[in-house]
């Protein structure tokens, strides 16, 4: 009696568990902000776009001009 | 009485201006040497000018300036080394510059590139010339370009050339890329820069191809390293005519 009590009670934990981590899960995504940084070369017109999604803006457009930047400044052997 | 000094002097300059005038303007008018400035625009909304200096069989294509895009994300940023398409057109040979990153890369291409489909009863007039259309598939894209058979020069803006006269507007089907001229005017004559770079220098357009996509790949590779885990997708696009990255340069780029 007292196995199947505690069987049936870490079986409730688990299941809050799990929803809660679900609903936090949902949360991130909806507070996300995304950040489009194109950065174009004046001699050719080319240009590189990079999207990136963060819980802040400034966060996003941080991630995304930083790497804009490396992409455009990279030597390529 | 003697001569006015002042007036003798006044018409030896008239004489002299004269002189030269008889001499240069036929070479103007009879010459084959144009000047044509493009208005070059891309999707981000950024434009740039360049030039093509032209004589018939030789031409450089190069930049004039750029202006921003309207939209507060597009910045624009400069590389170092000069950017250039040089033609010759009787040696069949198109040399241009390309960049990985910071690194310029100078290709050596044939004329043979581009095989045009004339259009007929398609004409429009572009700075009060009448132009004839034509087609061609390059490099990924599909492009229109119009020009006129009575400017007998069979070149174009960037790598575009090859038509029974000179382009003046040139886009692609998809309206990402277009050239469009706004000016232009005859010269009397410019010099020509003789294309003599070492062999080592010079990629063909499939050793650039390659070396290209790795680049990108490599980049691709360093950003998934360094990305730490924020449980968020970011995307990588490169905005470029030519279609090198199918998967980099198509949709919303590659996911990382």
């Amino acid at each position: 009696m007292k196995n199947v009590f505690f069987a049936l009670a870490f079986m409730l934990v688990g299941t809050f568990a799990f929803a809660n981590t679900e609903v936090t899960s949902e949360n991130d995504l909806l507070f996300s902000r995304c950040c489009e940084i194109t950065l174009v070369d004046i001699a050719t017109c080319d240009s590189v776009t990079v999207t990136a999604c963060r819980t802040t803006i400034t966060e996003a457009c941080d991630a995304a001009y930083t790497k804009a930047k490396a992409a455009v400044s990279t030597i390529g052997d | 009485m003697g001569q006015d000094p002042y007036l003798f002097t006044n018409k030896m300059y008239i004489m002299k201006k004269l002189f030269f005038a008889l001499i240069f303007l036929p070479l103007i008018i009879n010459s084959q040497n144009f000047k044509i400035k493009y208005e070059y625009e891309v999707p981000n909304g950024a434009r740039i000018y360049y030039e093509l200096k032209t004589n018939g069989e030789y031409s450089e294509f190069s930049n004039l300036m750029a202006t921003e895009s309207d939209k507060q994300n597009v910045t624009l940023y400069s590389n170092d080394k000069k950017f250039f398409v040089l033609k010759d057109l009787k040696d069949n040979l198109l040399i241009s510059t390309d960049f990985l990153g910071r690194k310029r890369i100078i290709i050596k291409d044939s004329l043979n590139i581009l095989n045009w489909q004339l259009v007929n009863n398609s004409n429009k007039t572009i700075l009060g010339i009448e132009c004839e259309m034509a087609k061609a598939s390059f490099r990924g894209r599909n492009y229109i370009a119009y020009y006129n058979p009575n400017i007998k020069i069979q070149d174009g803006p960037w790598k575009f050339q090859g038509l029974p006269g000179l382009i003046l507007e040139i886009y692609s089907e998809d309206d990402e890329y277009r050239y469009q001229a706004i000016e232009i005017s005859k010269i009397p004559t410019f010099p020509v820069q003789k294309i003599n770079y070492p062999k080592d220098n010079l990629y063909s357009w499939s050793s650039f191809k390659q070396l290209y996509i790795n680049y990108v790949d490599n980049l691709i590779s360093y950003f998934k390293t360094e990305k730490k885990e924020t449980g968020f997708t970011d995307y990588y696009k490169i905005n470029k005519p030519e279609i090198i990255h199918e998967k980099a340069q198509t949709g919303n780029g590659i996911e990382y």
